[in-house]
């Protein structure tokens, strides 16, 4: 024990170095950077506020995310619940298909779905020899577009964490609950559903975020009104060369996420002292 | 004591080691390329590079033994900018397709200087060569569009007045996401003649931009989609480098076909970013280019017209045809003006982005 303790305490934090020494380089040391760019000119932080573009394009990238948020937790409960109920093999080969996606570029991803919902694309071939529509769908360049593509990429995340979370549940919880009469349904949404909240917080804030954040997919897949906040930093770091403003929009990015981040932590803690109390 | 293992002291010593050998690496960059001569050049990509490759790099590579890596671009200026004003611009050799990048660039001071010696000067068309840039060939924005849907005989858009007719050429539109050549359009359609394009009247152009908008489908941003969307029937009709099409419809038998009236003719260009490791073989490739038979070359591989008389001269009659200079096409279009563009690009792209994302 005094053997486990002394390398766990010095020795094995030792070993943090390299990575935190890469986080220092990296991330702690840009971000430092970018603050230190934007507060250059901190009548840049005004001009977020005069010109309606900033505030818009804000609004608008977060009612993508959680438009992507919703998608994705409708598709990846069940999906979720799926895997805690399947035998072991099963969940292998599962586990194996939800993470495929991550195995290719997320250009050649995003170009797939160009292929399958443009106008002549498989979808709209498909429904229009059905003869379930009669004019191809509107499916690409477009909020639906980008919809598809983000979830997609999203979906992965939702699963694995609500997965990760729904197995600490103590299903003897339901097993009482079914043997004191409550129904398979209601015993599922009385008592399984709200254990898994905190799960749900977790995996929405962090769809959420990631998506708040995103660039490639909806530049790709969407229209001019699909603009997000990091396509704006993008125009300005890249196309007109001010840095100092581009580095302004990230920290005001950056600070809106971690608000967030907050916020979501705080109302999961409350959840769980709530659960607790009951 | 001494030959017990201390894994706090060997952590630290293979740090220290680790560290050691990254900052030698990162001081002597040069030390590993010794011997190999190499230039790395940056074009648009897609089938354009393609000809590049075959017309130009590979031939140079055979006769030079000097290595071409090759990079790709969208003509934005700020990266070009950013990139040398960081001190060690990753490319030694850019074509600059918009002339005002290489006009804006000589300003701006981030472009070397061409050393002339051993390039005949007056081999060259009026204009096509500058103290920091060498044109090598011309290119036309042109309005582009599918013979599947418009075959020859049926009446297609022939202004960009007709591209803006949404009511009579319906379908959905595609332009370039870059005000140049895309506000002369916008222009063009709201009825500026088109000797009398320039000086730009920018408020007009964005209030014709305005009514169009809605019918965009897509704002292209990269060579190679006009072609593609069209193919795919995404749009009716597009803006697109002429060479772009002519390559689909002729190697991938793509139904399409450009429209040359009110096209946008500008040059390729060759500029050398100030800074550049490799600027000898940047200027011996460009020398290379610059011999009238391996400049003609190119248009083997797509439709751009030699920057040289002589390379001219010497085409057939066939290739001279589909050239966005042939005597046919050339009266059709306008020069593009590269001087206003280098004057008042950076407040038009920034109003630009404004007005693409606002609506």
């Amino acid at each position: 024990m005094a053997h486990a303790s002394a390398y766990g305490s010095r020795g094995g934090s030792l070993l943090l170095l390299p990575a935190i020494g890469y986080l220092c380089l990296f991330f702690f040391l840009p971000i430092a950077f970018l603050l230190l760019q934007s507060a250059l000119v901190p009548q840049n932080y005004l001009r977020i506020f005069r010109e309606d573009v900033y505030l818009d394009v804000m609004y608008r990238t977060a009612k993508m995310s959680l438009a992507v948020t919703g998608v994705c937790l409708v598709l990846g409960y069940p999906f979720a619940y799926f895997m805690l109920t399947a035998p072991q093999r099963v969940i292998n080969v599962v586990v194996g298909v939800v993470t495929l996606p991550f195995w290719t570029s997320i250009l050649v991803r995003s170009y797939a779905w160009l292929v399958l919902l443009q106008r002549e694309g498989v979808v709209n071939r498909a429904l229009l020899s059905l003869g379930i529509i009669h004019h191809p769908l509107k499916l690409v360049y477009n909020i639906v577009g980008v919809i598809c593509g983000i979830s997609y990429i999203m979906l992965p995340y939702m699963i694995l964490v609500l997965y990760a979370s729904m197995r600490n549940i103590d299903f003897q919880l339901i097993v009482v609950a079914r043997s004191l009469g409550a129904t398979r349904l209601r015993a599922f949404y009385k008592i399984f559903v709200p254990l898994t909240a905190a799960g749900v917080m977790g995996a929405c804030s962090l769809v959420f975020i990631l998506s708040f954040g995103y660039f490639i997919t909806p530049a790709l897949l969407g229209g001019r009104e699909q603009t997000t906040f990091s396509m704006l930093i993008d125009i300005q770091m890249n196309q007109l060369l001010d840095w100092k403003f581009g580095a302004t929009l990230s920290v005001v990015l950056l600070l809106v996420i971690v608000f967030l981040v907050l916020v979501v932590r705080r109302i999961v803690r409350v959840e769980r002292s709530v659960q607790w109390i009951q | 004591m001494n030959c017990k293992f201390n894994p706090q002291l060997a952590i630290a010593r293979f740090l220290f080691t680790a560290l050691l050998a990254c900052t030698a690496a990162c001081n002597h960059p040069q030390n590993q390329n010794v011997g190999a001569r190499e230039l790395t050049v940056c074009s648009y990509g897609g089938s354009f590079q393609e000809a590049q490759r075959k017309a130009f790099y590979e031939p140079f590579e055979k006769e030079t033994r000097i290595k071409v890596h090759e990079a790709q671009w969208s003509g934005e200026y700020a990266k070009l900018r950013a990139m040398v004003e960081a001190g060690s611009p990753a490319w030694d050799l850019v074509n600059g397709a918009e002339s005002s990048t290489i006009i804006r660039g000589a300003r701006e001071g981030i472009l070397a200087p061409i050393d002339y010696r051993g390039i005949d000067r007056t081999k060259f068309y009026r204009g096509a060569l500058t103290d920091y840039s060498v044109a090598f060939d011309f290119y036309s924005t042109v309005l582009a569009y599918s013979t599947r849907t418009y075959p020859a005989g049926k009446a297609h858009p022939m202004t960009w007045a007709d591209f803006w007719n949404t009511k009579r050429f319906p379908g959905g539109r595609s332009l370039r996401k870059d005000p140049r050549t895309t506000l002369e359009f916008a222009l063009l359609a709201d009825g500026v003649p088109i000797d009398k394009l320039y000086p730009l009247d920018v408020d007009r152009a964005f209030r014709s931009l305005d009514k169009i908008a809605p019918s965009v489908t897509v704002w292209w941003s990269s060579g190679h989609q006009p072609a593609q969307l069209l193919a795919d029937k995404e749009v009716a009709f597009a803006s697109a480098f002429n060479g772009r099409i002519w390559t689909a419809a002729t190697q991938d038998k793509m139904p399409l076909e450009v429209e040359w009236n009110q096209g946008a003719l500008d040059t390729d260009s060759w500029v050398i970013p100030k800074g550049a490791r490799h600027y000898n073989e940047a200027m011996e490739f460009v020398r290379y280019t610059c011999r009238p038979d391996v400049q003609l070359r190119l248009t083997k591989y797509i439709n751009y017209g030699p920057t040289m008389p002589e390379a001219y001269a010497s085409l057939e009659a066939a290739t001279r045809a589909i050239l966005p200079t042939s005597p046919e096409n050339r009266p059709k279009q306008f020069v593009f003006d590269a001087q206003w563009w280098a004057d008042n690009e950076a407040v038009v792209v920034e109003r630009w982005n404004k007005w693409l994302v606002e609506r």
